[in-house]
Order: C-alpha cells, then structure tokens, then sequence
C-alpha cells in the first residue's frame, strides 16, 4: 500500500509526555508509605477507592448509558464476600479482593439477564430493587450478624500481616493497585473497537444496532465488568472498615448518592471527570468537616 | 384459614400499593417521567396530614382535603418550574433532579419532624372490623380504603378517556408538538398530570399514615413498591396496576405469614419473577 | 406594491435548525381570502416556513406577522388561539385518540370566529368520518387520515389554514377529491398557504404562489399568470 502521507497517530508528543508525567504520579504514589503519614494513606486509599466507583459508574452510565442508582449491590456483596471468605474459608482477606471481583462478576451476569428487560428509568429502579434483594438476604444471614452486621475478628485481620502499620500499607497498595488497574482499563476500553461499540450505542442504540453493534451483549460485558470492580473495591473498603452490616453496605445515600455527586460536578461521559469531580468532593469534605 | 386470611390482608393491601402506583404510571404516561421522589411525596403528604390534624383538631379523614389542595398546588408548581426544564431526551436530567428532590424531602423532614415514628389517629374505626365466612376478620378500616383506591383507578380511567383533559394528555403524550398545534400548552397539561398525580400521592400519604406508622426515610421503600406494582400489572394500564398492587400485597402478606422476616423480600422475589417470565407485565399497554 | 388587506406578513426570515439555516431572509404575504402556494424541491425550506408561521420554530418576533400582531416568538399554541391553523405534513393524527375524539381535540383552543366548525359539518365536508368516529387513526386509509387531519385543523375555527403538503404519499384520485373540497373549507374569508409538490396543482388551486429555492424565494407570481418555463427556472435555480 502506498503511503498516501497521511498518518493516524495514536500517541502524540503530547500524550507520550502526560503519560510519563502519570506514570512518574503513579510511582510517587506508590512510595507513599515513605512520605505519607499514617492519616495520609487513609484519606489517599478513601480517595482511591471512590475514585475508583466513580469511575466505574461513568463508565456504566455515562458510556454504556446504563444509569444505575443500584450499584451498591455489588459493593456490599464485596464486602460481605470478603468477610465470610475470610472468616468461615480462612483465605487472606488481601487474596479475597481479586476473587470478590471474579464472584461479584458471577452474580451479576443473571441479574443483568433479568434487569435488561428493563429501560431508562425503570432500569435505574430495578437496579435499586436488586440492592434491596441483596440487603434483605444478607440481613438474613444470622452467621454474618444478621441485621446488625459484624466486625471482623483480630485473628483474621492478622492474616494480613501481623504489624498494624504494614497492614495499612498493603491496604494502601491494594488500593491504588485497584484503581490504577481499573482505570487503565477503562481507558484502553474506551480507545478500543468496543470503546467505539459504547460511544455508538450511548449517542443512539437504534444507529448502533444498525451498524452491526451487537447492544445487548456491549452492555452485558460492560456490566458484569462494572459489577466485578465494585465487588472487589467493596471488599477492599470493608476491609479497612472492619466492620459490615446490611445498612452500611447496601446503602443508596453513602454510596450511590455520593457517586452521582461527584460524576455530575465533574462531568459525565469523560474519563477525567470522575478523577475531577472526587477531588472537588474530597476538597469540600475535609474543609467543610472543620 | 390463617391463609385465606393472609391473603385477604394481601389484597386489601394491594389497594394501597395500587394508589402507590397509580400516580406513578400517570406520569410515566402523559410525560415519560419517573419522579423518584414519588415515595417521598407521599411520605411529606402524611407529615401535612399530620400537621393539620395536629393544628386544626380535624380527623385525618377531614385533613385529607387540605392535603389533597397542597399537593395539587405543590405538583403543578412544582412541575411548571422546576421539572418541565428537565424533559427531554435523555434520562439522566429528571433522574438526577428528582433523586436530589428526594434526598432533599427527606432531610426537610427529618429536620422539622425529627426521626421520630408517627402515626395518624383515625380514632375508633380503626379497631373496627366486619366478620365475613364466620372466621375471618376484617378491618373497617382496610376495606375503606381498598373501595377508595379502586373508585380513584376508576375515576383516573374517566378523566384519562372521557373527559378533555384526559384528551389533551393522551394527545400530548403522544405528539407534544402537533398537541401544541391544537391549542395545548404543554407545560400547563404536563403541570395538570403532575397535579392529579399529587392528588393521588395525597390520599395513598393519609392513608399510608392511618395505617402504619411513618417516619422521614422510607420514602424510597413506598417508591419501590409502586414502582413493582406497575412493573408487574404492565405499563400503562392502570387497572393493571390495581392487579399489581393486589398481587404484591398478597405476596407480601403470604411471605410474612411464612416468616416475618420474609415480608419484603417475598414481594421482591415475585417481582423478579414476573420480570422474568412477563418482562411486560401482566397487562401492558404502552412501550417503556 | 399591495394595497389589499394584508392578513399574514413574514418579514425577512432567518429560520434555523440548530446551526443549520434552512430560511434566508424570505419575504411572504397573504391577503384576507387568498390561497397563496408555496411550491419547491425537497429541502427547499417550504415546511420550514410554515413551522415558523405556526410557531414550532421559534423566530424573532417582527419576523411573522399576523393581522398586524407580530407572532414571530410565539409559542405554537399561542399561535393556534389567534386563529392559524397547521394541517401538519405525515397527517401525524393522534394513535391513542379516537377519529372522533382527534376531531375534538382541534378545538382545544376553544376559539369561535365567523364560521363555526361542528364534528356535523365536519361530516357533511368528508362523509365517511360519520362511520369512523370510533376508529382508531391507524385503520384509516392514508386519503381518509389526510381528511381528518383537514377537520380536525378546522375544529379549532381557523382564520388562517397552513397545508403542509398534504398530498403527499395519496393517490391521484383522493388527492383531486381532497382539493375538490378546498372551497367549502376556505370560504368566508379563510385565508390559506398551501405547500405543494404538484406544480400544476398548485397552480390550479391558488391566487399566487411562491417557489422556494435553497431556502430562498426564487419566484412570486400570480397563479395564473405565471409560465412553466419561470416556474421550471426558479425551482432548480437555473
């Protein structure tokens, strides 16, 4: 083929330079432990982790075009996952984030099936109604606390590492690991042939389909994928909380709302916007909270 | 006969899931709007209800009239300046608007009224009941208010199909522009919808009230059940969602007579279940 | 220029879709009792005029003119209660309403004028609604729809009657039938704009008649006097 002179660049001088830059934020991070106070990797891994669902939320909604006001489903079964897979089956609560994200992805995939049948708006309520399902079957299991919930054993936390500090340290790693994993897939996704799949299918599904999109399968993977995530960033949440009840984890005002914040300030639809709009919410907290 | 029993509570309930609904579908029929703030309007209508009687001395059944007024003037109000703007073509403005209505709602409530649990008095009717079949016992009271929901389906059918008004939202539901063309001004008919559905959302609050005990935050719960009721009887027919209502009540009422614990979580099931063998519910009419 | 009573004025139009400008300052008027024509190509800006007219799209306001009131920001409805009319191109009758209950509908504006318009005379006009008026819309023939989208505009008593192309996609017969009518329907001083593909139609029908080209006026004439060969030219632009 001749050159015709015209060339599609991926990465401009620009981007090759920003993604240094990132990379180089991402490794400062990482030493974090090194410069950071103890109160610092808190607030950084807090930051993380609603970076991290924000961002999985725009993906759904703001991508996909799926809004749910029922994410928190999957958050609470991450933690309620991580706290019976540690406790009754003795694995490390650390390991029991990855396998949060392969059984939060499990159990999404039959209520996807079913909340697929539903559109716009009375898709939003029917994903509220799942997370109601979950919290009342959780509320139901008297070995996990039942309605009052539980804390998770010393002995168990231990498993972790028994010093405190480097517990908070691979709690921390875990964190930004999560979220730079996350979130570096969400941004190939979106540069990808499915990335181009999901910008068609949020502009118009009919054109979409037209072009040979296949939607619903799009929307399914995008889904079960979101599910995952929030499963294992809710292990990872619950984990630094160490306690868990039905409340706590399946709340629509904490966690659904406080997404929905920070995705409208920030923005909807761009991959920055939810990085934006976190920092607002945590700036406004911490000056607010004096 | 505990059964038979339960189910007759189911059905009676029902009504009030029915009235839950009603307001809902309307909306979602004249305007494509789903007012997630739904519950927490019938929540702050049982809060006035209780603010009048308090303040005037009246029965709740008195105080129904004020309410029914306020939440008329508060619907059309409320829809001419704040949710028409929201209506359009994508979902996420009057989804966004009414969630933060909601949560708004709620806090207002809880401010003025604390978390405290209330509770309208309907005085001595409400420990009345009629024997029917020898054994079974049912509330005055109950009854009352299933007759009630049913005559309000009853008179929305008639406004929807026998008058001009339910002309002129059938029209601009179905072609806003050319509705306008006739004379229509869409705002003025979508504020109307949203009126008569606040009416509804008054009396299913009072009666709501006089039945269980109420407090700002459950809100959402009432939402949820209206919303099911809807799903389940079919879009867009509102004895459908009469039919809805009874059989989430049911449900319900059986899954609590199974173990008290259950009551919720039976209804849910049997909505999951008709959204999966009956995605359009039992008698849909409209698309969604 | 016309010393005639001027019913309708449109002064200069801009009209836009968005960015997209579809009108370029066009120049209109209709006198009391006339039937003017608007004839051009697909896309020529002929049904964008008269949604400007009837106030779907919004203009500046001295831009539309009617009987002296300048309209031009109006809100449609606003428009329908000062007496003007839209017979709406697709016929785009009412699904969920009935024959009879569309008929109803026109009068929302409830506005009487000279002549007033009864479903009886809507009737007499279109004989075969009298055994539809329970009907649902999409039984009716595309030729029946045209005409009870024609009663249902004359419901609401109009003054002014905008036909935006209504026979389009109707056999020759029903459209003749249709125009066969056009007096009943105009007279006592009803004025009319009809937007029209058949030139020799629309020659027919009309006192004058405009042609649309590219969103501009390339033509205005009276009916009669006006040639094929000007009309040819003006319609592509040559």
């Amino acid at each position: 083929m001749k050159n015709s002179g015209l060339e599609v660049r991926s990465f401009s001088r620009v981007s090759i330079i920003f993604l240094a830059l990132l990379t180089l934020l991402v490794f400062i991070l990482y030493l974090a432990p090194v410069w950071g106070s103890r109160s610092d990797l808190r607030l950084l891994s807090e930051f993380l982790l609603f970076l991290t669902l924000a961002s999985l939320w725009n993906l759904l909604a703001g991508f996909a075009g799926m809004v749910s006001v029922g994410q928190q489903a999957y958050l609470g079964f991450g933690g309620y996952f991580l706290f019976a897979a540690a406790m009754f089956l003795g694995i490390n609560p650390l390991l029991c984030v990855p396998i949060a994200f392969i059984f939060g992805t499990l159990i999404s995939m039959p209520v996807a099936v079913l909340i697929f049948r539903l559109n716009g708006a009375y898709f939003a309520i029917g994903t509220w109604v799942i997370a109601e399902v979950f919290r009342l079957s959780f509320a139901q299991v008297s070995s996990l606390g039942g309605g009052s919930g539980s804390s998770l054993p010393v002995v168990v936390v231990k498993k972790i590492a028994s010093d405190k500090t480097l517990r908070e340290y691979y709690s921390f790693w875990m964190a930004l690991t999560l979220a730079v994993l996350v979130l570096t897939f969400i941004y190939f996704l979106l540069r990808s042939r499915h990335g181009l799949a999901l910008k068609a299918l949020r502009d118009s599904e009919l054109s979409a389909k037209s072009v040979g999109v296949n939607i619903w399968t799009t929307k399914f993977l995008v889904y079960i994928f979101t599910a995952g995530a929030t499963a294992a960033t809710g292990a990872l949440i619950f984990l630094q909380k160490l306690r868990i009840s039905p409340d706590a984890a399946f709340s629509v005002n904490d966690w659904t709302a406080f997404v929905i914040f920070v995705v409208v300030i920030g923005g909807i639809g761009t991959i920055e916007g939810p990085i934006i709009g976190t920092i607002i919410y945590f700036i406004l907290r911490e000056t607010l909270a004096d | 006969m505990d059964w038979v029993n339960a189910v007759l509570q189911g059905i009676l309930l029902g009504g009030l899931y029915a009235l839950f609904a009603a307001g809902l579908s309307l909306i979602f029929g004249v305007m494509r709007l789903v007012n997630i703030a739904h519950g927490d309007l019938i929540v702050l209508s049982a809060f006035i209800g209780l603010t009048v009687t308090e303040v005037l001395g009246l029965s709740p059944f008195i105080s129904l009239f004020f309410v029914i007024v306020f939440m008329a003037i508060l619907g059309y109000f409320l829809q001419r300046t704040l949710l028409n703007r929201t209506i359009g073509s994508d979902i996420l403005p009057p989804l966004l608007v009414t969630f933060g209505l909601s949560i708004i709602i709620q806090n207002v409530l809880l401010e003025i009224y604390t978390a405290d649990s209330q509770k309208l008095n309907a005085g001595s009717i409400e420990t009345q009941s009629i024997q029917i079949f020898g054994e079974i016992n049912l509330g005055v009271l109950p009854c009352i208010m299933f007759v009630t929901s049913v005559l309000i389906i009853a008179g929305l059918q008639h406004t929807f199909y026998r008058t001009p008004l339910g002309r002129a939202f059938r029209a601009t539901s179905d072609n806003p522009e050319i509705a306008q063309i006739m004379g229509l001004n869409k705002s003025h008919v979508f504020g109307m919808a949203m009126a008569l559905s606040l009416v509804v959302v008054a009396v299913a609050g009072i009666f709501l009230g006089i039945r269980t005990s109420f407090d700002p935050s459950i809100g959402p719960g009432r939402l949820i059940f209206g919303f099911e009721a809807v799903i389940i009887g079919g879009l867009g027919n509102l004895w459908g969602t009469l039919i809805g209502g009874i059989l989430l009540g049911v449900s319900q009422s059986i899954g609590a007579q199974i173990n008290p614990g259950w009551q919720l979580l039976a209804g849910h099931i049997v909505f999951l279940v008709v959204l999966a063998v009956r995605p359009k519910g039992f008698f849909p009419r409209v698309e969604g | 220029m016309l010393m005639a009573e001027c019913v309708l004025k449109v002064n200069n139009l801009d009209a836009f879709y968005g960015d997209f400008q579809a009108l370029f300052n066009v120049n209109i008027e209709v006198k009391a009792s006339e039937v003017v024509a608007i004839i051009g190509s697909n896309g020529a800006g002929k049904s964008t005029l008269l949604k400007s007219i009837s106030g779907l799209i919004k203009n500046h306001t001295p831009m539309v003119e009617y009987k002296s009131i300048k309209i031009g920001s109006y809100r449609p409805d606003q428009v329908s209660k000062l007496g003007i009319a839209l017979v709406p191109e697709g016929r785009q009758l009412f699904p969920s309403l009935t024959v009879k209950e569309n008929l109803l509908i026109g009068a929302a504006a409830n506005r009487s004028s000279g002549s007033e318009w009864t479903i009886e005379r809507v009737v007499e006009l279109f004989p075969f609604i009298a055994e539809r008026l329970g009907s649902s819309p999409a039984d009716l023939s595309g030729g029946q729809q045209q005409m009870v989208a024609i009663g249902r505009a004359l419901m609401g008593n109009p003054d002014f009657i905008l036909f935006d192309e209504i026979s389009l996609g109707l056999a020759p017969v029903i459209i003749k039938s249709i125009y066969k009518a056009l007096p009943n329907i105009i007279k006592g001083g009803v004025s009319a704009i009809i937007v029209e593909q058949d030139i020799g139609m629309a020659k027919s029908v009309s006192n004058r008649l405009y042609c649309l080209q590219e969103g501009r006026v390339s033509l205005s004439g009276t009916s009669s006097e006006v040639s094929f060969e000007q009309i040819r030219k003006a319609y592509f632009g040559v």
